[in-house]
């Protein structure tokens, strides 16, 4: 019997499920010989809802999400969490930072009653969530590798070191020698630190390490140039539901 | 008593959540409504109290499918505000990462998204045995759009590279003449999926609206111009919100839009019907071999305009290449001065005329931000379409006349996630 | 594979002689062997250099500082397929190796005597096929570092200068190169596409000119000789400088993965995505790293920072080179570079490690030479600021030393008061370091000394020595949910602890306080009190043994809290600070709750005449509290029949 795999989103962009359709035609047919994907309406009008794996994109941010959420999880045996909105809140809970009154009126004016919105927040705030693949959006080989991982019966490897680790493998010179702040120094690894490799620096999509040592990264912030809310600031992006920001 | 009741809760294979009702008794509609239920996801309060520089970052999240577009229109409206103009380079390399997003979405659109239904199927999968061939090359053209986007910004769902005031990291000439020779393969691809369409049988509907794209007298627009319509004279970016006039509808969350008649259309086949003749001359070919002229007026002509663009995105991107090739890449310094202002910027995502709105504070953080997304302002013609497609097809089977409307809301390749989704709202 | 070391047959051809080729012709040479094979070398980059593909000659930049990352990855890259195989086949398993021709140009000679390392460790024993592969098929052409990076210490290892494990080192002497032959694919090299010519006494004059000035150059001095490291690393095990470097560790492996001498590896199966085949990679990995030295079974080795960051250096100084008989460090300065907290630096750690064992060695001969240190017994001059009545028989004073300077105290270190005429007495401070330079002790009216302390006004003058102690762990409690109970004066330590974790919240979890007096008009610091039953940042839990008319609160001991609170055994460390009879039911209460020995910290109160370990007053069989302690965890005290 194949597994039967079924993609889910809730509050996000859609990237993510873009990422994993990023698959070449032989890996897309090898997939299928592996898989049955019962339920992805961004890319199918097939539904079934007798699924094994379950991949979640995106937060959750409406009342009406958590029932959902709720029913994939009776259903599913496996939840896993893709791109930062499922698994730390991402760039959705940048509006926890207002009332939700003053989110509605910012944005819909005299027309806000008719929505219904809440504070953001990951999956995992509702319900258990087994595996997690990180990033905005995640390596479609992360996906791949989880996926595969998860055929074989194997928990898959998450690292737990930070970003500079991968950044440092890839031949990038330092973001702080150029002058400019990173928050690699804290961010969970896996993506091959590929924010710096494309002249950009990190910011911490992937969530924190598991030992972030965040007064040391705070310290070397200021060194640079940052004041303590700029600092914050540099956190809140994709951060604002993690425990050091709360 | 003849009923029919067509509920299509969250139509499939487009990108976000909309709803398609229809209640007709003995040949008269009762309801009829495209729905969004719209769940807001405030960016536009997000990016309130953002430096600049994280500005076009998180404005890319609005959409996975267009973060080439929001990023793009992003910075231009930062650069607007800021009063920086793009080198030449810049603007070189821009314009080159636009393509790729084209190519990508229109192939995702055209072969994985709209295709099942002229086929008979249900989605890409059974075509994965039955046309292996056809899955097998839009892959490869997928591949061939994402390549090039990573050549340029590292990735593209959320590129990295393209900041404001020019590029982050240049890509490598190399790997840019590797892909040129890609992308000339790729018209033997294209070919094929030509030949494709042109056996399939495109419904016959024709209603006539406003259509509105970008216009640049120096090319087909994609990310520069003026804002042109089938039924006025152009008007400036800036002057936007003449032409969008959103409203609330009482019926749906999502906003609507109109401006000279009471809708109008964005996407490709405004701008096939407004900028025709800046078409390259190969993509003018195909367009009369897809028996396609302008103006068209039949709205599940989009997917065919589409394919006809994408061949515009080949032709520009190879020429492209081959001026950056001729030139040479330089380093070019990035000098960002915020100032107080506002800026508007417009450019024209693979579904429509899209606008970024930001006003910056001296320190170049928003104080106000405003984005209207090309859906957004199809909603409306998508609602008026279905009132004039619906009497004429009701005495066909119910499973016809949902396909029918389907296919209608599939053509306009509709982006809902931009700013909507989910919602669990149980329609009668 | 045979054991056959690379280098060896082709050392002894042509070793040593020298030519000198022109800059122009040199180009040519580049260009020559861009035309036959892969050419990676030196490139400036965004105003640093990194080792990349050359296309061209003049990509070449030869009189750079030093690279972001070692050329040593074109060895032993940072992702390399082992071998392939089938899945559930293991006779079709394939070996993968690199055989393509290349050149590396540029390398310092730091970085030859790290490939000199790397040769030993992959080729002497167990020799391994991918890396000799790649290692027979490249070709070294090194070049003089004339303009070391500010954070280059070369010299001080002795690796500024190669013999060896090159095919031919380059020396820039203006116009030209001076040519040293390495081997005898070095030699064909030069016969085949170089015009080279013999060095005139001029050219030889000006290369050593150039070499004695790069000397100049390095900025750092090694304060021992390098030969002393290894024994100096072993004597410096428990030396504090460990854990007070780690303290700002961001644990991010740059040090590592920069480092040339580095070839730790991880190595995981990727299967293909029809789950029908699929490769064994090696990645780089590194010790720095947090899961660096877990298990399967989640136990992990060196799971604190200190352990690492220790077990990193003693790998640099000590390790490496009682194993393979190689620097493990050659002073590149790339850790130092790459390290944002400042504290990667080998040279730094093995001066600081020097200068503590000198500082105990002097000590040591000071007592020979029947010298007397003044400081040891001599109290610093201290302001009395404050004092404020805490309950009938407690007060708080508040302390500023005269010379400035802040006391420099942990939580849960003590102090000797000295009150002339009336001797000394240890108190534990009850502030937090994190709150300035002044410093509270909590003091009941006891003795002698405490009498006196209570008679004392604002404005007086008078001796403190210390801080003495072990302190509170933090590194310990660092991320963990914390318990801390306290009785009656338990509080007076503990409180400089919980300042402590509320001015880092985010270093801590769940701070649970459970604190027990006899009675209401025994209770101390009672604003504290209430801010911290306020504090969302804190669940505070608080108890009278005997109640009044006026108290609302709980009654009852303080072991009547323990149930109120939940928390996770695992994660959770309980600190204990009390009056002897309360440890007894609290330790047996919690360890009802799971709390292993290791989890269980208690603060012991002792006599303590002189604070540094020589008095004998609070000694328990072998360890002197004052010393050692006064904070133990309970599995240390189990050893001790005495302690509790």
């Amino acid at each position: 019997m194949k597994p039967k795999i079924a993609f889910f989103e809730f509050t996000s962009c859609e990237g993510c499920q873009l990422e994993v359709l990023n698959l070449s035609g032989e890996e897309l047919l090898d997939l299928l010989g592996d898989v049955d994907i019962v339920n992805f309406r961004e890319a199918i009008t097939e539904r079934a809802d007798n699924y094994d794996i379950a991949f979640i994109e995106g937060s959750i941010s409406r009342e009406a999400e958590i029932p959902r959420l709720k029913a994939i999880r009776e259903q599913a045996k496996i939840i896993v969490a893709i791109g930062a909105c499922a698994c730390i809140g991402g760039v959705n809970c940048l509006k926890n930072h207002l009332t939700m009154n003053q989110a509605l009126q910012m944005v819909y004016g005299d027309s806000a009653k008719y929505y219904d919105t809440i504070p953001a927040r990951p999956i995992n705030a509702v319900i258990p969530v087994d595996y997690y693949i990180r990033g905005c959006p995640p390596l479609t080989s992360e996906f791949v590798k989880v996926t595969k991982s998860l055929l074989l019966g194997k928990k898959p490897e998450i690292p737990g070191h930070p970003v500079c680790t991968e950044c440092k493998m890839a031949g990038n010179i330092c973001v702080f020698e150029l002058g400019k702040t990173c928050l690699g120094p804290v961010t969970r690894a896996g993506c091959k630190a590929i924010c710096v490799s494309g002249g950009r620096h990190c910011w911490g999509c992937r969530g924190l390490v598991d030992e972030p040592n965040i007064n040391s990264e705070e310290e070397v912030l200021k060194k640079y140039g940052l004041t303590v809310e700029q600092v914050v600031d540099k956190f809140k992006i994709y951060n604002t539901y993690s425990e050091v920001m709360r | 008593m003849t009923q029919i009741n067509v509920n299509v809760h969250y139509v499939t294979r487009i990108e976000g959540h909309g709803n398609l009702i229809l209640n007709a008794k003995d040949g008269k509609i009762e309801e009829l409504k495209w729905e969004v239920p719209e769940s807001p996801r405030f960016f536009e309060a997000m990016l309130v109290g953002r430096h600049y520089d994280d500005v076009h970052h998180i404005a890319s999240r609005i959409c996975g499918i267009c973060s080439i577009a929001h990023t793009t229109a992003s910075i231009q409206a930062t650069e607007a505000a800021f009063g920086i103009k793009p080198s030449e380079q810049t603007i070189m390399l821009r314009k080159l990462l636009y393509d790729a997003e084209l190519l990508e979405s229109h192939v995702l659109h055209t072969l994985f998204l709209a295709a099942p239904d002229f086929l008979g199927v249900d989605s890409v999968l059974p075509l994965a045995t039955t046309h292996k061939d056809v899955v097998v090359m839009a892959l490869r053209l997928k591949k061939l759009a994402y390549n090039l986007a990573e050549a340029l910004a590292e990735r593209k769902t959320h590129p990295l590279s393209c900041v404001v005031g020019g590029f982050a990291k240049l890509p490598d000439l190399n790997v840019l003449k590797a892909l040129r020779k890609r992308l000339v393969d790729a018209y033997a691809d294209l070919d094929v999926t030509v030949g494709l369409f042109k056996t399939l049988k495109i419904p016959d509907f024709v209603r006539e609206t406003e259509y509105i794209a970008l216009r640049d007298p120096k090319e087909y627009a994609f990310i520069s111009g003026q804002i042109a319509s089938s039924d006025a004279p152009a008007v400036a970016i800036n002057d936007y919100l003449n032409v969008t006039n959103e409203f609330c509808v009482p019926h749906s969350t999502a906003k609507y839009a109109k401006n000279k008649r009471d809708a109008y259309m964005v996407g490709a086949l405004a701008r096939f019907n407004l900028n025709f003749k800046q078409l390259s001359p190969r993509a003018k070919k195909v367009a009369k071999e897809l028996g396609i002229s302008a103006p068209n007026h039949n709205p599940y002509m989009i997917t065919v305009a589409q394919l006809v663009e994408t061949y515009q995105a080949l032709d520009e991107s190879i020429s492209l290449i081959d001026q950056i090739l001729n030139k040479g890449l330089k380093e070019e310094p990035i000098n960002v001065k915020p100032r107080a202002g506002k800026g508007v910027s417009a450019v024209e995502a693979p579904r429509g005329i899209l606008f970024h709105d930001y006003t910056y504070d001296e320190n170049g953080i928003i104080t106000k931000a405003n984005c209207i997304i090309p859906t957004n302002q199809n909603h409306n013609n998508i609602q008026k379409d279905l009132e004039a497609l619906v009497p004429g097809i009701l005495n066909k089977p119910e499973n016809e006349i949902r396909l029918m409307m389907e296919m209608l809301v599939r053509a306009y390749d509709p982006c809902v996630s931009c700013s909507t989704h989910s919602l669990n709202v149980i329609f009668k | 594979m045979e054991n056959n070391p690379v280098c060896v047959a082709d050392k002894e051809i042509g070793t040593k002689k020298t030519c000198v080729i022109s800059k122009r012709n040199f180009g040519n040479l580049v260009e020559a062997l861009i035309k036959n094979m892969e050419v990676v070398g030196v490139k400036a980059k965004k105003g640093k250099y990194v080792y990349d593909y050359i296309a061209a000659s003049d990509e070449l930049c030869l009189d750079y500082d030093v690279t972001v990352s070692p050329p040593t990855k074109y060895l032993f890259p940072s992702s390399e397929t082992l071998l392939r195989f089938k899945m559930g086949d293991v006779t079709k398993t394939e070996l993968v190796l690199d055989n393509s021709q290349r050149a590396i140009i540029g390398v310092h000679p730091y970085d030859i005597r790290a490939i000199e390392l790397l040769d030993e460790v992959f080729i002497t024993t167990n020799p391994d096929p991918n890396y000799i592969a790649r290692r027979q098929n490249s070709l070294i052409v090194g070049v003089d570092c004339l303009h070391p990076s500010p954070k280059s210490f070369s010299p001080c290892m002795g690796t500024n200068v190669a013999e060896n494990g090159f095919d031919l080192l380059l020396t820039d002497i203006g116009d030209s190169y001076m040519v040293t032959i390495g081997s005898k694919k070095g030699a064909d090299l030069l016969a085949k596409y170089g015009q080279v010519k013999e060095p005139t006494n001029d050219d030889i004059v000006k290369q050593k000119v150039v070499r004695d000035e790069a000397l100049t150059k390095c900025h750092f001095k090694l304060n021992c000789p390098k030969e002393r490291i290894p024994k100096l690393l072993e004597d410096s095990y428990d030396d504090a400088y460990w854990e007070e470097r780690a303290s700002t560790c961001l644990s991010c492996g740059s040090c590592v993965m920069v480092c040339p001498t580095c070839f730790c590896f991880d190595v995981q199966d990727d299967v293909s995505l029809d789950l029908k085949e699929g490769e064994r990679v090696r990645l780089w990995d590194g010790c720095m790293l947090v899961d660096f030295a877990k298990v399967a079974g989640g136990e992990n080795f060196r799971h604190d920072k200190t352990s690492r960051f220790r077990h990193r250096i003693y790998r640099k100084g000590k390790y490496v080179i009682e194993r393979y008989g190689k620097a493990g460090c050659v002073g590149c300065g790339r850790c130092a570079t790459a390290c944002l907290p400042e504290i990667a630096s080998p040279i730094e750690a093995f001066n600081a490690i020097d200068e503590s064992y000198r500082a105990k060695q002097a000590a040591l001969r000071s007592l020979k030479e029947t010298r007397t240190t003044k400081e040891l017994y001599a109290p610093r001059p201290a302001e009395l600021v404050r004092v404020e009545k805490l309950s009938t028989r407690e007060k708080v004073f508040e302390f500023k030393l005269k010379d400035g300077k802040p006391l420099g105290q942990k939580p849960g270190q003590f102090v000797e008061v000295s009150l002339s005429g009336y001797g000394e007495a240890p108190f534990g401070v009850s502030t937090s370091p994190t709150r300035g330079d002044n410093f509270e002790l909590g003091i009941r009216n006891v003795g002698n000394v405490t009498n006196a302390l209570h008679n004392l006004e604002k404005g007086a003058v008078l001796g403190i020595r210390g801080p003495f102690g072990n302190g509170f762990p933090l590194n310990t409690l660092a991320g963990k949910d914390l318990l801390l109970i306290a009785g009656g004066t338990g509080l007076f330590p503990v409180r400089s602890l919980v300042q402590y974790i509320l001015d880092k919240r985010s270093s801590f979890g769940r701070a649970m306080l459970l604190f027990g007096f006899r009675s209401p008009a025994e209770r101390l610091f009672v604003d504290d009190l209430a801010a911290w039953k306020q504090n969302p940042n804190v669940e505070f839990f608080e108890t009278v043994d005997r109640g009044d008319s006026s108290w609302t609160g709980n009654v009852g001991v303080i072991t009547t809290l323990i149930p109120k609170v939940q928390f996770d055994p695992k994660k959770t460390v309980a600190v204990v600070v009390g009056p002897p009879i309360m440890y007894r039911f609290v330790i047996a209460e919690l360890k009802k709750r799971e709390l292993t020995d290791e989890n269980i910290i208690v603060s012991l109160e002792r006599r303590m005449k002189c604070g540094v370990g020589k008095c004998g007053h609070c000694q328990i069989n072998s360890v002197y509290v004052c010393q050692e302690g006064p904070v133990f965890t309970l599995a240390q005290l189990r050893n001790l029949r005495e302690a509790v």
